[in-house]
């Protein structure tokens, strides 16, 4: 499995239908023929007016049918890569939302700290990879969503009972990892006192938890946390423990695509109000329903919200 | 056949309209004394340009979309006056009535015009709406959240209201305390109550970003606003007024 760093080339095809049907303007004496002339340069002169109104539209995201989407390889239960094929929560959000439009994920890896660059450098269209929707992110890219909304947590070994209580992580030591919204809450100096270091990713994090143990704990998304759950039965999400608000996960696209992520919205929007979003939450992530009687009400967004922060450059309220 | 009696009220009707023309020839004549005398060229341009002074020295701030009316009608009285100062005398075998006409109308409407620029100031120092964002101080720790620290006060002292105004239009912003972390913006709003002695207290809800107007009554001394803050669990929160605003409503 790589990460495919190519682009289409839909924009290449852009610059070429412009060249072709860019006029050339020319002068000329008067003569029997210049009504002709005078009418052939006015029509020159729409078409290249229409060109250059079509340039300034991009084209869609969802031209081809197929659509390159970054998310996740090592995170069970929302996006994770088994015998070559990507499953969890993310993914079928994103089949879901472009089935809506008539197109495909084409699935890539990336990275959390990586997720912003690939869609700004244009490597991928969208990223559905446990994306938290903040202020700062929404100058930058346009968001769809949110899909799920769900607390930061922590995780402990399933023996250990030392951590029930928020007061209990004071003096442990708790690993994350960056680029997340996690490691920039427990950087805050309200948790000073809890011994907070990040690990290269994810993979390394439970390692240092489960076999190394050298991590007392892992802070990151409750959501995120369950599915490590699923994959790891030695581990526990600890119930009564959360940092911070909630994040509230999108569907993150570079900005100048309003139409695609309006359309994506409207999908979004059809795939929370039907038993659909349900069905895909309880199959990716058994663990919530099993542990969470409410799970419906505290992981599921309310479609007000997704108005507030769906294709914009800030909230709206 | 007509009688004597008729002929003698043709000749009174006659005589008082002749002494209605009489008295505006002579109020006219008065008029175009005054306007052709020679140290009546500058007056205009003087009579603006005072107003201009003035009104720059005893400027009452707030939005300028208040000045239209004023700065129109003193834009309108210097471009007259100036005119009236630059309409030279006529040449040989112009008609002078033309050349009076011309002056009479431009010193006329100068004149006109600076009284209403000046009318209108006036209606901006009264009742116009004086911008007081700066003053406004908050008391209470920030950021807020959802649980101890829900609460803010937003006062306003005596001096930011030495203008008489009966109204505060207040708008809010409400941020997240940290923009990099998960926003709370959708699932956030505040009660805002104007607490001020004298008048009655008076509620309203707003979100991030929304403007209210409270009524202050005749002459508030100083002005209290408490802020109730809802937000989701673990959200924290800054606020501040972006706009505060004392006008006559």
């Amino acid at each position: 499995m790589t990460v495919r760093t190519t682009r289409t080339t839909r924009a290449v095809k852009t610059v070429r239908t412009t060249r072709t049907v860019r006029p050339r303007i020319t002068t000329g004496t008067a003569g029997p023929g210049r009504p002709a002339l005078a009418a052939g340069a006015l029509l020159a002169l729409l078409a290249l007016s229409a060109t250059a109104c079509g340039a300034d539209q991009p084209p869609s995201l969802f031209a081809d049918g197929t659509v390159q989407v970054g998310t996740k390889n090592d995170q069970p239960g929302t996006a994770v890569v088994r015998n070559y094929k990507f499953s969890g929560f993310d993914t079928a959000v994103a089949r879901q939302v472009l089935k809506a439009v008539d197109a495909k994920p084409d699935f890539g890896i990336v990275p959390s700290e990586d997720r912003r660059a690939v869609l700004t450098d244009k490597t991928k269209d969208l990223v559905v990879a446990t994306y938290s929707i903040t202020v700062d992110r929404m100058k930058d890219l346009d968001f769809v969503g949110p899909y799920a909304t769900t607390y930061e947590g922590l995780m402990v070994r399933k023996r250990d009972n030392r951590i029930k209580k928020p007061d209990d992580v004071n003096g442990k030591r708790v690993c994350t990892w960056p680029g997340t919204t996690a490691a920039n809450t427990l950087e805050s100096p309200r948790y000073n006192r809890i011994q907070v270091y990040e690990a290269p990713d994810a993979s390394t994090c439970i390692n240092d938890l489960k076999v190394k143990k050298t991590a007392d704990a892992v802070s990151i998304d409750q959501m995120i946390l369950y599915g490590f759950t699923q994959e790891n039965p030695d581990l526990k999400v600890v119930p009564d423990i959360t940092y911070g608000s909630a994040n509230q996960y999108g569907i993150a696209m570079a900005k100048g695509h309003r139409q695609d992520c309006l359309k994506l919205r409207d999908a979004l929007r059809n795939y929370l109000g039907d038993n659909a979003w349900s069905q895909d939450f309880a199959t990716s992530l058994p663990s919530i329903p099993k542990a969470d009687a409410t799970w419906e009400t505290d992981f599921k967004p309310r479609l007000e919200t997704v108005d507030s922060l769906s294709c914009r450059d800030r909230p709206g309220t | 056949m007509t009688g004597p009696g008729a002929t003698g009220t043709e000749n009174s009707h006659v005589d008082g309209r002749g002494s209605h023309f009489v008295a505006a020839n002579a109020i006219r004549n008065v008029i175009i004394k005054w306007v052709m005398h020679p140290s009546a060229r500058w007056a205009p341009l003087l009579a603006a340009c005072t107003g201009l002074v003035i009104a720059g020295s005893t400027w009452p701030d707030g939005p300028a979309s208040q000045y239209a009316l004023w700065g129109t009608l003193a834009g309108l009285s210097v471009a007259s006056a100036a005119a009236r100062v630059l309409h030279g005398k006529p040449q040989q075998g112009t008609a002078d009535s033309r050349h009076v006409r011309v002056v009479g109308i431009l010193s006329l409407f100068s004149v006109l015009a600076t009284v209403g620029a000046w009318l209108a100031f006036q209606h901006v120092v009264t009742h116009g709406e004086v911008d007081v964002t700066g003053q406004v101080h908050t008391r209470g720790v920030q950021p807020l959240d959802d649980t101890g620290h829900r609460t803010l006060s937003l006062l306003l002292d005596a001096p930011a209201l030495r203008e008489p105004r009966n109204a505060l239009r207040l708008t809010l912003a409400i941020d997240d305390h940290d923009p990099a972390g998960p926003t709370c913006l959708p699932d956030t709003s505040a009660t805002v109550s104007l607490l001020t002695s004298g008048v009655a207290a008076q509620t309203r809800t707003v979100r991030p970003g929304d403007t209210v107007d409270f009524t202050l009554g005749a002459r508030a001394r100083s002005v209290r606003i408490d802020l109730l803050l809802h937000t989701a669990h673990g959200c924290r929160m800054d606020v501040r007024a972006t706009g505060a605003v004392l006008h006559d409503m």
